[in-house]
């Protein structure tokens, strides 16, 4: 089975300079197309109508937090089978393992290197589809 | 007033009497003699020498009286004659017999009177000696004997004037010669006899009394050599002569050498079978003319002087032999004249022999009761007690040295004084009634009293009980009183101490509790009572294992009796968290201290409370501070590692040189930044126990190698190498990989910081026991030894410019100690400086079950 191909990606987090950092790093180096929304609720609205690759989801997020945010997404037909990683600061391995039991394929850990963010997104991608 | 009453013998007397032919006689001074001795020995104002006649007392020699007669009818001596010894009457007013006596009530006033009866040879009772003064007086045993003593003599001038007389009848019929030498002998004879009593008042040496005695006993009689002595008893009650006097007759070396180193103590004679012997067993007088032949005879030693005639006369005195008389050798030998004549003599000798004797007894005694009294007062001076004795006046008539030391008086200047001569009057009213109830009880009475010191008042237990004289008449009260004074201030201080304690026990925020060997409450004070809930006493007494939950309410009997048959300590002598249970059922946190102590053969435990409910929670608010500022650091961070990082990369395009630098070092602390407050994170979820581990079991070669490669990076910058040695392949431990990694990069970066350029840092894996030991050696300077023991602390590097230097947190090794103790190892370190330091973790070795 080939890897499907990696393109579009959407990116949800609260903090607008770290959007503008994983979007730079993202599209600059590792030549995605970002979509970002700012909040949990933003994404359920934006997400259906546009068709991503992948959704890499903050965890930490006022009113809406990562996981609900994943929930919700997973009960709308167009993102239920979006393959999704979390972008945390909260890496213990038993939380780890909370993140995947609930659907995300990775966890990315906070702060990250903006060098090899792109590497490590698509390695991680490969990986859940390989 | 009673009559004296006639003796039984009245007409015997009486005869007796007549016969002297001394009534109406004129004062002579062979009598007055006496009763001027006896008012000065007595200190009396009137001694007589009274004849009891028909109606009428005659007074023979009377001294201070001016009467020379008083009817018979009022004398005391009319009662005196009737008594065989001396007739005292200490205070006639006090006698119903004298105190309406006319003597007594008119002049001369007699308020005392002592009366010694006088005997004539017959043995009848002609008058008295007696002494008389106008005041009351007690007439002690000494005074009594040298009244008797006097009076002896004057019975004796008495008897002389009888012998006087029958030596005069006898030789009515005598030769001329006789005639005409009697009164010359008989001025001789009296002669020696007033030398003799002179002597004896005057009171010289014994001794040389019956020298002179034997002098003027040889001399009347022309006797060559004899002796006088005293009669005494040998144990199986037979005669024996102790001598006086002795003539010198030793005939050789070995007689005078025993008589120089004897005859000044007396010789000694036991021989019954003897001429003097006969007399000692006989009593009666021995005229021996042909000692020779005499069958009465002992023989004599060889050497003897010759022994051609013997007289042994026995001496009596108060119808007792008291001794004998022993002369030889007259011319012409001995006759019962020569004993008749030598009578006034030989009574002398024997009142002066008996005199001496109860002068000897007198004093035996005396010594004795000396003796007796000396060991009486050693007794009660060396007795810590206080010891004295009150007459039933309450005047002291003893005291020991303890009373003289806390008094600081001495017996003398106490003796008489009462006790309100001596203390305040309240204190000694009631000494004074304690007295007085110990008099009137039967045996010994006990109380608490209070006695004045120097230091104040100090409290007795007296004992005191009363004294009876040997007729059971109470005479006075005795006491022994011991200080308690001290026993009461040390339980006073015992008390107050107790009572600080206590306030001290009761004032410590710490619940302090013992215990015994069996787990049971002896002790809870009141913020031990306030920590668990309790009211006062409700714990005392029961387990201390209601004051603690499950399991260990259920364990602790055994725990306790594990440790006391010398099993291991879990609590004692070590302080540790641990669990306590409430009244209501609530457990929380507390620290325990718990130590050991002996009381005599019991061993008690104590521990030490502290409720730490308060300080976990405080913990706790800390760490979820610390772990949401850290988290919250992280945001900001993220952006500005982000920022920097993709500069740096060139992401934004192509910078200059410099600016480029600068944001190098803006990376580069970022990235130190981030670690650190990794690290915080990671202590703060080690201490909170929220650090969660995933153990699987993990190769440790293959482990090492992906370590080695992982921080390869990390040591170029250093310019290091890293070497994996060991050959353990396919050895596994159970670990959780990420936190392993962890370790391993602490431990390389830190050798490869401090190895010198080029150097090497050898990672080694072996067989260490039964783990698996993973050392990581440096050639580094090696760590100082000040800093050996907090190596493995936060923030703990070996010097704090260091930090900027070597870019650590200072908290990687306190981090991989927390994180190797939960894999079940050990951490440690070797290091020699200027040489190199190995850091070593041993991990048990994982095995897979068999099947």
């Amino acid at each position: 089975m080939t890897t499907p191909v990696l393109n579009r990606i959407l990116y949800v987090e609260d903090e607008a300079d770290i959007q503008a950092v994983a979007q730079l790093a993202l599209e600059a180096i590792g030549g995605f197309s970002v979509t970002i929304c700012s909040s949990g609720r933003e994404a359920i609205q934006v997400a259906p109508g546009l068709s991503h690759d992948l959704i890499l989801l903050d965890v930490m997020m006022p009113d809406m937090d990562g996981p609900s945010t994943l929930k919700a997404l997973r009960g709308i037909a167009q993102t239920a089978a979006t393959p999704v990683i979390f972008m945390t600061a909260k890496v213990q391995p038993h939380e780890v393992a909370q993140y995947k039991e609930m659907g995300a394929i990775a966890v990315i850990p906070k702060p990250f290197d903006p060098m090899t963010l792109s590497a490590t997104v698509r390695r991680l991608w490969e990986e859940a589809h390989g | 007033m009673l009559e004296p009453l006639l003796p039984a013998d009245e007409a015997e007397r009486l005869a007796a009497l007549r016969a002297l032919n001394i009534l109406e006689t004129a004062p002579e001074d062979r009598f007055d003699r006496i009763t001027r001795l006896a008012a000065r020995l007595f200190d009396v104002p009137i001694a007589l020498v009274s004849l009891v006649d028909a109606n009428r007392q005659w007074f023979k020699s009377c001294y201070g009286l001016s009467a020379t007669e008083t009817p018979r009818s009022v004398s005391f001596c009319g009662h005196a004659i009737l008594s065989d010894d001396t007739f005292i009457i200490p205070d006639a007013l006090l006698d119903a017999r004298f105190a309406d006596n006319p003597l007594v009530t008119g002049a001369p006033h007699v308020r005392f009177y002592a009366g010694q009866p006088l005997t004539g040879m017959d043995g009848l009772k002609l008058g008295t000696l007696c002494i008389i003064d106008h005041k009351p007086r007690h007439l002690s045993e000494q005074d009594r004997e040298a009244l008797r003593n006097l009076a002896a003599l004057a019975q004796q001038e008495l008897n002389l004037t009888q012998l006087h007389q029958a030596w005069a009848l006898k030789n009515m019929g005598g030769t001329r010669k006789d005639a005409e030498d009697e009164p010359h002998n008989n001025h001789h004879l009296l002669n020696a006899v007033s030398r003799a009593q002179a002597r004896f008042i005057a009171d010289t040496d014994t001794s040389l009394i019956f020298n002179e005695l034997l002098v003027d006993l040889l001399a009347l009689t022309n006797s060559e050599y004899g002796f006088i002595g005293e009669v005494l008893h040998t144990a199986d009650n037979q005669p024996y002569l102790h001598t006086y006097a002795i003539t010198n007759i030793a005939w050789d070396a070995a007689t005078r050498e025993f008589y120089e180193k004897n005859s000044a103590n007396g010789l000694e004679f036991y021989n019954l079978k003897s001429l003097f012997g006969e007399v000692l067993r006989t009593q009666l007088p021995v005229i021996a003319n042909s000692p020779a032949t005499d069958l009465r005879r002992g023989g004599l030693p060889e050497g003897h002087p010759a022994l051609n005639a013997f007289l042994g006369a026995p001496l009596y005195s108060g119808g007792h032999m008291a001794g004998m008389v022993g002369i030889a050798n007259r011319p012409g030998g001995y006759n019962e004249d020569v004993l008749l004549y030598l009578q006034p003599m030989l009574n002398t000798c024997a009142n002066i022999i008996t005199a001496h004797k109860n002068n000897r007894q007198r004093q035996e005694t005396e010594a004795a009761l000396k003796n007796s009294q000396q060991q009486l007062q050693a007794v009660l001076d060396n007795s810590t007690a206080v010891i004295y004795v009150k007459d039933l006046q309450g005047r002291y008539l003893l005291i020991n040295s303890a009373y003289e030391r806390f008094s600081h008086l001495d017996r003398t200047s106490v003796k008489g004084k009462t006790d309100h001569d001596l203390f305040p009057k309240d204190i000694a009213d009631s000494l004074r009634a304690n007295d007085m109830k110990a008099v009137e009880g039967k045996s010994s009475l006990m109380w608490e009293e209070k006695v004045p010191h120097d230091d104040g008042l100090h409290t007795y237990i007296s004992v005191k009980f009363p004294l009876h004289d040997a007729s059971g008449n109470l005479y006075a009260i005795c006491g022994m009183s011991t200080d308690i004074t001290p026993r009461i201030q040390a339980e006073d201080e015992l008390r107050a101490s107790e009572t600080r304690i206590r306030a001290v026990l009761d004032n410590v925020l710490d619940g302090i509790i013992t215990i015994n060997e069996q787990g049971t409450v002896e002790s809870f004070n009141l913020a031990a009572e306030q920590i668990f809930g309790y009211v006062p006493g409700e714990v005392v007494g029961k387990n201390i294992k209601m004051l603690m939950p499950e399991p260990y309410h259920a364990g602790h009997d055994g725990y306790l009796a594990n440790y006391m048959g010398g099993g291991a300590a879990k609590v004692i002598g070590i302080g540790r968290e641990v669990t306590g249970r409430r009244k209501d059922g609530s457990i929380f946190p507390m620290d325990l201290a718990v130590s050991e102590m002996t009381l005599g053969e019991r061993r008690l435990f104590t521990g030490i409370v502290r409720d730490i409910t308060e300080r976990k929670k405080v913990d706790r608010l800390k760490n979820e501070f610390v772990s949401t500022v850290s988290h919250e650091l992280r945001t900001p961070l993220t952006s500005i590692r982000g920022a920097l990082g993709l500069i740096a990369g060139g992401v934004a395009g192509e910078i200059p040189a410099q600016a480029k630098s600068l944001v190098d070092i803006a990376h580069n602390n970022c990235e130190r930044l981030v670690r650190l407050i990794n690290d915080i994170l990671d202590i703060e979820k080690i201490e909170s126990g929220k650090l969660v581990f995933d153990f699987h079991p993990v190769e440790i070669m293959r482990l090492m190698k992906e370590a080695l490669e992982a921080n390869l990076a990390y040591a170029e910058q250093f310019g290091v190498q890293y070497t994996l040695d060991g050959d353990l392949s396919g050895v596994k431990t159970l670990a959780d990989n990420d936190r392993l990694m962890q370790v391993m990069a602490n431990l390389l970066s830190n050798a490869a910081k401090f190895s010198p350029i080029n150097g090497v840092v050898a990672v080694s894996v072996a067989r260490h026991g039964r783990e698996i030991r993973i050392c990581v050696t440096d050639h580094g300077p090696g760590i100082p030894e000040e800093f050996h023991h907090r190596i493995f602390q936060k923030f703990a590097q070996a010097d704090a410019s260091d930090t900027r230097q070597k870019g650590g947190t200072g908290l990687g090794l306190n981090i991989s100690k927390a994180i190797i103790e939960k894999h079940g190892g050990e951490i440690g370190f070797e290091t020699q400086s200027g040489v190199g330091t190995t850091f070593y973790f041993d991990l048990p070795e994982w095995r897979e079950l068999a099947g």
